[in-house]
């Protein structure tokens, strides 16, 4: 039965639908951008970084820092990079310093166009496909990049475009050289370092067994005889990590210009000494072994000395962990941004939206006024003319919500296409399944409060009432 | 006397009126909240940026093509004023270099020596003399270069021998280069004689753009190094357009509420604008009525948006401040472009949404409405 007239109930229809695009679009609009600002300032994944910088991106940390995590860690697949803001075309993005044989063991892409740069590529660049369309650059071309830091440029051959499927899409890759030149670093610096490794090996936890200059290692060393040594300790000055492998035995790296190197341990009050030789400037394996002849002696404190070497960096100053909690963390402290806050405001916004379905409803059931009231002359019960209300105010409001579903989803693809981005990465709209479930059911519950309020105002009153108001009301507006 | 008129039909209608004005307030002071916030935020980080004192004026001005190449004659227009101090043309090829068995690609610029040792502060005399090369360290560690060896560099006709005069670090991308006199590239590439790629230009004080704002040449563009200016101008457009795309989700919402409140005042106003239409009063001024009844409450919406998008969002900041969710230091900033833009959008969105709604009645005949 039709209590409603369709061209009423295709106003409810209509204003469902556009409602429910607005909320689920705007939902996801501030969501999408903040995820993409995180992007943007997180260098992506799992990073090892300096953790006195700010964000990531502004994070300096040593080379040396690659060394200590393929030896000591054994991390197997990483990625050492620069990342340097920079302008193409008065366009702002990312250019991303990478070693190219390390950067194509650890990244999966695909090659668009082109080829991927090579070791000696310093005045070549590859384009990620969304910042070739955003720049409108062709393979082949030359660009000038403006470092936004400094008061350089570079000026580069466009080699290539590739595709990651991520946000590196939006950037541009070149050389680590390149990259440290448009970010003012030195030829040892690095941005982050990205790996590819179990979590808990980059947690604090996972560091705990590795040691910097002027702390203590204490080995546990059980002898042949089964007794237990006690205070066995390596003092560790000027290393760059030492890492005790096992109770009985650690590896020590340490970085020296080439030379003849004396190192002198003590065990016992007896003096040792061995003399190791460095080649070439890198790392220097010692591996500390409790020789068995020890075992006799009662040993108190193994000290082992390296003369004139320099710290190169303190393990307390690197931090690990995912990108994006970190900058998510850094938006909390520095700018009071989180994902919570920009829920709050859309949903403020969406109460506001939502009052439109609402007194469109509202509205629409109150014209039916008369409609009600001969229903209930004719014999209708409340209940039976509630129900009759409440099932066609059900069906628009299901209707204008599909409908306003298909709508976002069209409008997200058009938006989509648009490449509307935030400090330069790609704000892409990606339908959230709650967002979607909350706007149609917060849309369904304004509309059937709407119809409710307005049936309860009609169904107030007595069947005569009704009428006569009803009538009265018809009369008034054609007079 | 249609405006008076207009009002007076507004006050008759409020069962209607205040609903839509309602929304329309409400979606106003969305508009306007939000971009209050933005504004908020990029004053932050413009403040931010003079505060850490990141530099926004450059030393050098580069002047390029939007082709490949540009002629030398180019540089007879370069503005000269007291603040420039040098002006380098220089011409970058690619070229393949070989020594014995090995060839790699490599970058070769082609300068004039005695303002390019300026400008780089690379001692690279007598370039034109002979036919000698400076090569980078990182491009002769490539390729295994030192002093006084001969590499060969592919030409358009045959190759063409040079020495290696010298071999510099610079700490730049100049160490993967080859550096080459002008001339000799020309001979190099007989095709580009009289080309260029650029012109660096090194200014004595830090100015934007000085002497340069009305330089144009076609198919010329003017880069100056702060590129922390054009960052923060692209950052800014980028936000911008991100909530522009959010205004218009929301004006097609304030659209829809004035056409459904076009169609609502139409159907009320059936019979006065018949009687009206039958007592000789022309179509364009019934619908001038309807339009005016539309734009009152509009502007009254625009209005009350307005006012309550101010007081709630300060109120709506405070509260977030209070739970600890948004910074003590971020204060919504409202401009007379961001009311204007918001104003805009409003009266252009409830006119749209009032005329399609109105254009119904101009279809209609009299005889049709009286009946």
């Amino acid at each position: 039965m039709k209590v409603i007239p369709w061209r009423r109930l295709i106003l409810i229809v209509l204003v469902t639908s556009i409602t429910c695009t607005s909320f689920t679009l705007t939902f996801q609009l501030f969501l999408s951008a903040y995820d993409a600002l995180v992007h943007g300032l997180s260098g992506g994944g799992l990073i090892v970084w300096d953790e006195k910088a700010r964000t990531p991106i502004t994070s300096v940390i040593r080379c040396e820092v690659v060394d200590f995590l393929k030896n000591v860690l054994r991390v197997e697949s990483l990625s050492p990079e620069v990342l340097a803001p920079c302008i193409i075309n008065g366009r702002m993005l990312m250019a991303r310093g990478v070693d190219p044989n390390l950067f194509s063991s650890f990244e999966e892409f695909k090659v668009v166009e082109g080829r991927m740069l090579e070791p000696y590529d310093f005045h070549k660049v590859v384009l990620g496909v969304r910042a070739m369309k955003r720049l409108n650059l062709h393979l082949g071309e030359r660009v000038t990049v403006l470092s936004v830091l400094r008061d350089v440029w570079a000026t580069l051959d466009v080699v290539g475009v590739i595709s990651t499927d991520s946000y590196i899409d939006d950037e541009i890759i070149v050389l680590t050289d390149v990259a440290r030149w448009l970010r003012g670093l030195k030829n040892e610096e690095l941005t982050i370092v990205r790996v590819s490794t179990n979590l808990s090996l980059l947690s604090p936890e996972g560091f705990k067994g590795v040691v910097a200059e002027g702390e203590v290692v204490k080995f546990e060393v059980t002898f042949p005889n089964g007794t237990k040594a006690e205070h066995v300790e390596i003092r560790v000055e000027d290393m760059v990590s030492v890492k005790a492998l096992t109770d009985e035995w650690g590896i020590a790296y340490l970085r020296l210009p080439p030379g003849s190197y004396d190192v002198e341990f003590y065990l016992g009050g007896r003096r040792f000494k061995e003399t190791y030789r460095v080649t070439v400037s890198g790392s220097l394996k010692i591996d500390v072994k409790l020789n068995p002849e020890f075992a006799e002696a009662s040993s108190e404190q193994l000290s082992l000395r390296t003369p004139d070497t320099k710290m190169l960096f303190k393990m307390s100053e690197l931090s690990a962990g995912r990108a994006e909690e970190l900058v998510k963390r850094l938006f909390e402290s520095e700018l009071g941004l989180t994902e919570d806050t920009l829920k709050i405001l859309s949903a403020l916004t969406s109460i506001f939206t939502l009052t439109l379905s609402y007194y469109v409803t509202y509205t629409v059931v109150s014209n039916c006024k008369l409609d009600v009231a001969l229903l209930r002359a004719l014999g209708s019960s409340k209940r039976k003319t509630l129900s009759l209300m409440v099932s066609t105010l059900l069906k628009a409001s299901v209707l204008g919500i599909a409908s306003g579903l298909g709508l976002t989803m069209l409008t997200v693809y058009f938006i989509n296409g648009l490449n509307i981005t935030i400090i330069g990465y790609s704000v892409t709209i990606t339908l959230n399944a709650y967002v979607l479930t909350a706007a149609s059911l917060s849309l369904l519950i304004c509309n059937l409060a709407g119809g409710l309020k307005a049936l309860k105002d009609i169904l107030g009153k007595t069947i005569a009432e009704s009428l006569q108001s009803a009538l009265f009301q018809q009369e008034a507006e054609h007079t | 006397m249609l405006v008076p008129l207009a009002f007076k039909a507004i006050l008759s209608k409020n069962g209607h009126v205040v609903p839509a004005l309602l929304i329309i307030t409400i979606l106003v002071a969305e508009l306007t909240a939000v971009g209050a916030i933005a504004n908020a935020y990029m004053d932050k980080v413009v403040k931010t940026v003079e505060y850490v004192g990141l530099n926004l004026r450059s030393n050098f001005i580069l002047i390029t093509s939007s082709g490949e190449f540009m002629d030398y004659s180019t540089l007879e227009g370069v503005p000269l004023n007291a603040d420039v101090a040098i002006i380098s043309p220089e011409l970058l090829i690619n070229s393949i270099v070989t020594l014995g068995n090995k060839s790699v690609e490599a970058r070769i610029r082609c300068v004039e020596p005695e303002v390019f040792s300026k400008v780089a502060g690379i001692e690279v005399k007598g370039l034109n003399d002979d036919y000698v090369v400076y090569i980078g360290r990182a491009l002769a560690d490539a390729l295994n270069l030192s002093q006084g060896r001969t590499v060969w560099f592919t030409s358009e006709n045959e190759p063409l021998r040079f020495s290696v005069k010298g071999v510099f670090k610079t700490q730049t991308p100049l160490d993967g280069e080859v550096l080459m006199g002008l001339e000799k590239a020309w001979m190099l590439r007989p095709k580009l004689k009289g080309k260029i790629s650029l012109i660096r230009i090194l200014v004595k004080k830090p100015y934007d753009y000085v002497g340069f704002e009305n330089f144009e040449v076609k198919g010329l563009k003017v880069l100056c190094g702060s590129g922390l200016r054009s960052a923060l101008n692209d950052l800014a457009e980028q936000t911008y357009r991100l909530i522009d795309v959010w205004r218009v989700i929301i004006c097609v919402l304030i659209l829809t509420t004035a056409y459904v409140l076009g169609l609502r005042l139409i159907e009320e106003s059936k019979w006065e604008c018949t009687l009206l239409r039958a007592l000789g009063l022309s179509k364009n001024s019934v619908v001038k009525l309807i339009v005016y009844e539309l734009l009152l409450i509009c502007i009254l919406g625009l209005t009350l948006g307005l006012a309550l998008g101010v007081s709630g969002v300060y109120v709506a900041c405070m509260l977030l401040k209070i739970v600890g969710l948004l910074e003590a230091g971020v204060r919504p900033l409202y401009t007379v472009e961001l009311i204007l833009k918001t104003s805009a959008y409003v009266i252009a969105s409830t006119t749209f949404g009032g005329f399609v709604a109105v254009a119904k009645i101009l279809k209609k005949p009299i005889a049709l409405y009286v009946r």
